[in-house]
């Protein structure tokens, strides 16, 4: 592709694109992260899991011995560690599976507005209309 | 017109991008030159609106590059980017339809000072929205609706505007006055991204034009020569005389 070159320059307009360089200058940028939504939510949901498994890891650890010395470290291991990932796994779940469907919502409200806004004005227009020209009640029956 | 003054306002360079698993820009080269018109054109379908909304950072690029005034931009948040100076047209209606046409111009203003500025810019670009200032914006029309929307992109002396599809729905009459303001907004210096579908709506007022296919870029060039090239693509057959 060949860069198309600008057209001729205007000196009595101000230099906006070096006010924007100049905005953008303080800008964090360089790569982003693509869909950091889906990344917290599989993260999320690893932990859960995780945590399910290190429970039964450390039920399965502790039940083979019958030395409470010997369990405690089962119990810390399995259980403490897969409930502190249970709890962290299900704050990113519920986070950001929530913030997904909390914007879903915000966005049909809207768009049910607006749907709502122009059946009103759509009424209003039909019955301008039916004023107009009492004679022609066909127009009060349009959809 | 110094070195500086050939840097491009936006540049997307290799760009790709995907919702969740699916891609749908398979490497994106655009460029739009300081204070000019660029109209990216294609059928429905291709990626346009979202190659705009990689331009305007409301979907992050898979891969490649977006520049915009020369910088360096993958990642940096829509609303930082609107807050510099790169404002969107979106495609329908960007309005609040419940609010006045003077509500909607006053939340594209910092404070009640400025407030009245965009007014008075508002009503002189477009008397229309003058005479409906106090008429909820979801009683207008179709066009004065893009009216609006324009005006309230405006609002901020933007450096680069991106318009996506701004004839939908609209009479052609009222499609050439709009882009007749387009025009005019961007001998004022403006960088103008145009999304359009129907082509020669806006090949009357953009100095270039690229053409969309499959989510790549196919042809771009000043948009007399992409004229005689849109027909045959838009039909599938080649032999174009546009540049790859």
């Amino acid at each position: 592709m060949t860069d198309p070159a600008p057209p001729p320059s205007r000196t009595d307009q101000p230099d906006r694109l070096a006010l924007l360089e100049e905005a953008l200058a303080s800008l964090p940028a360089g790569g982003g992260a693509h869909g950091p939504e889906a990344r917290a939510l599989a993260v999320g949901t690893i932990l859960v899991i995780a945590s399910v498994v290190l429970v039964i890891a450390g039920w399965y650890g502790a039940s083979g011995t019958l030395d409470v010395g010997e369990q405690i470290p089962y119990l810390i291991s399995g259980g403490v560690a897969g409930l502190v990932a249970a709890v962290i796994g299900s704050v990113l779940f519920l986070r950001y599976s929530m913030g997904r469907y909390l914007r879903y919502w915000i966005i049909r409200l809207v768009h049910e507005d607006r749907e709502q806004t122009d059946r009103v004005v759509a009424a209003l227009e039909r019955v301008e209309a039916a004023v107009r020209s009492p004679r022609d009640e066909r127009a009060l029956d349009r959809p | 017109m110094t070195g500086d003054a050939a840097r491009p306002a936006l540049e997307l360079r290799g760009v790709r991008a995907a919702y969740g698993s699916i891609e749908v820009l398979h490497g994106v080269d655009l460029v739009v030159p300081p204070a000019s018109v660029v109209a990216l054109l294609g059928p429905n379908g291709v990626g346009k609106t979202t190659t705009l909304k990689v331009a305007c950072g409301l979907v992050t690029p898979t891969a490649g590059c977006v520049h915009v005034a020369g910088r360096h931009v993958n990642g940096a948040g829509a609303h930082r980017l609107a807050r510099a100076g790169v404002r969107t047209v979106p495609e329908g209606r960007g309005v609040f339809p419940n609010l006045t046409v003077a509500e909607n111009l006053a939340l594209a203003s910092a404070d009640r000072r400025h407030a009245a500025t965009v007014h008075e810019q508002a009503y002189a670009r477009f008397p229309r929205l003058g005479e409906r200032a106090r008429q909820s914006a979801g009683s207008l029309s179709g066009g004065e609706q893009q009216m609006l929307a324009l005006a309230r992109a405006l609002a901020t002396d933007p450096a680069l505007l991106l318009v996506d599809e701004l004839s939908m729905g609209l009479a052609p009459l009222l499609v050439e006055e709009l882009y007749e303001q387009v025009a005019t907004i961007a001998r004022e210096g403006v960088s103008i991204l145009v999304v359009e579908q129907f082509a020669h709506t806006v090949l009357g007022v953009a100095h270039h034009a690229a053409l969309m296919m499959n989510g790549r870029v196919q042809f771009s060039g000043p948009s007399a020569e992409i004229a005689g090239a849109l027909d045959a693509a838009y039909l599938g057959t080649t032999g174009t005389g546009a540049r790859p």
